[in-house]
């Protein structure tokens, strides 16, 4: 019996997997330093003392919510400033600077601002916002700016106007410019979270136990804790397409 | 009683193509009218015009306040709502018994709850003239509101519509190529001629 194509993908996603690991340890062997390049063996077994801590997983879960309400923050923003700038053109202007201006804004450089004037638990959040804000933002509003003209005249014609127009129609009808920014905005949350939360040290935070295994030069841990946010990551990316496939 | 709507001196032109040539008509009131003309004549642009979607020079009077129920030239369901949410939306809460009575009319109500996708091209044009019905407007404006339909059915339910629309002396305004489909339904048949003149 023929494997099927889902299969088929599955398979050669675990074989592409199985050769980077071996790329890996093959690296790690020759470098021969495992507190600068631990092999995945070592990276692996730090991993399991983690997750036998309870901290480890509290670090995982406010990370997440940091992402999530970032997330979400720039998403509900994105919206109300597409629909307004899709209202006037004057918001559309307005709007148009802060969202070019921060997509060319280095990370590191909101982060340092944001931390001279906000609580360091508090920047990763805004952060993760600042970071995501223009990619919501500017795929939302292409969304909402390609819906078929003969939608737009079915409403107008038979007066589907206000949050009905809004819910029924633009919304469903840019549905692939939002998911689209939705998925993109997911790698860099957790990119500009983690860096906010490195450089923030808030003490329940995967960015914190980052820096402290840097720190200590301790590369297994250094290695266990980026897997962990990768993956996390990961499954973070995953929910929410499961999220978005109801719609 | 309103007067009518009235079309005086009225002129389009789209990229320095002239559609429609000083239009000047008088759409009497609780009347069927068909309009006909050759492919490219502007019919479908004059309803535009009609419901207030296109400019144009000249006047247009007798549409204020009005609630048009429109059938466009493409069917114009939304993909992602049932063919009942699809009436639902432009109808608004309380009309559930004008929804179940359109989609009756129509024969679609065993695909109530099909999305537009699962319906035959046919059925997508019916869902369309179904939405027009139970939204119930004050002025029928349909464009070429029985293409695609097979002829029995469009005889059915043709022959049902024109009925109604005469017992309840509806305005309506239909573009159609079909001239015995003119002549049958409509009490008076204008004509637009090639450059876009009546």
């Amino acid at each position: 019996m023929k494997p099927k194509t889902g299969e088929k993908r599955i398979g050669k996603k675990t074989v592409a997997v199985l050769l980077w690991l071996a790329l890996w340890q093959l690296g790690a062997m020759t470098f021969g330093r495992s507190f600068v390049l631990p092999s995945p063996v070592f990276t692996c077994k730090a991993l399991l003392d983690l997750l036998v801590q309870p901290l480890f997983w509290r670090s995982c879960g406010v990370t997440m919510l940091r992402v999530a309400a970032g997330l979400a923050l720039a998403s509900l923003l994105g919206f109300l400033g597409a629909w307004a700038a899709t209202k006037s053109s004057w918001m559309r202007a307005i709007l148009s600077v802060p969202a070019a201006v921060i997509k060319s804004v280095p990370v590191m450089s909101v982060i340092l601002i944001a931390l001279l004037c906000l609580a360091s638990s508090i920047v990763p959040t805004f952060v993760c916002f600042l970071m995501c804000f223009p990619v919501m933002y500017t795929n939302i509003l292409q969304g909402f700016d390609s819906v078929p003209v003969e939608y737009r005249e079915l409403a107008q014609v038979y007066r589907i106007r206000g949050a009905k127009y809004f819910g029924r129609i633009l919304v469903p009808a840019s549905m692939g410019y939002i998911r689209a920014g939705l998925l993109l905005s997911c790698g860099l949350a957790w990119k500009s979270t983690v860096a906010a939360e490195v450089l923030s040290s808030p003490r329940v935070s995967m960015g914190y136990h980052l820096l402290s295994a840097k720190m200590y030069l301790d590369g297994p841990s250094l290695f266990a804790w980026t897997v962990g946010i990768v993956l996390l990551s990961m499954l973070f990316e995953k929910c929410v397409r499961l999220a978005l496939r109801r719609w | 009683m309103r007067d009518g709507i009235v079309l005086s001196g009225v002129s389009k032109t789209y990229e320095g193509k002239t559609v429609l040539q000083d239009v000047s008509f008088r759409f009497e009131e609780g009347k069927v009218t068909a309009i006909m003309g050759p492919s490219g004549q502007g019919k479908t642009t004059l309803l535009k015009i009609l419901l207030g979607l296109e400019d144009c020079e000249g006047i247009v009077s007798g549409m204020e306040g009005r609630r048009p129920a429109v059938v466009f030239q493409e069917s114009r369901l939304l993909p992602w709502l049932s063919l009942k949410q699809n009436l639902e939306l432009v109808c608004g809460p309380g009309k559930d018994r004008e929804i179940t009575e359109a989609l009756a009319l129509m024969e679609l109500t065993d695909a109530a709850d099909k999305k537009p996708s699962e319906l035959s091209g046919g059925m997508q044009r019916r869902a369309a003239l179904a939405r027009a019905i139970a939204y119930g407007g004050d002025i029928l404006v349909l464009d070429e509101p029985f293409t695609g339909l097979d002829e029995a059915l469009k005889e059915r339910i043709a022959g049902k519509l024109a009925a109604q629309w005469r017992a309840e002396k509806k305005t309506v305004l239909f573009v159609t190529h079909d001239s015995a489909e003119a002549k049958e339904y409509a009490d008076t048949i204008v004509k637009l001629n090639e450059g876009g003149s009546l």
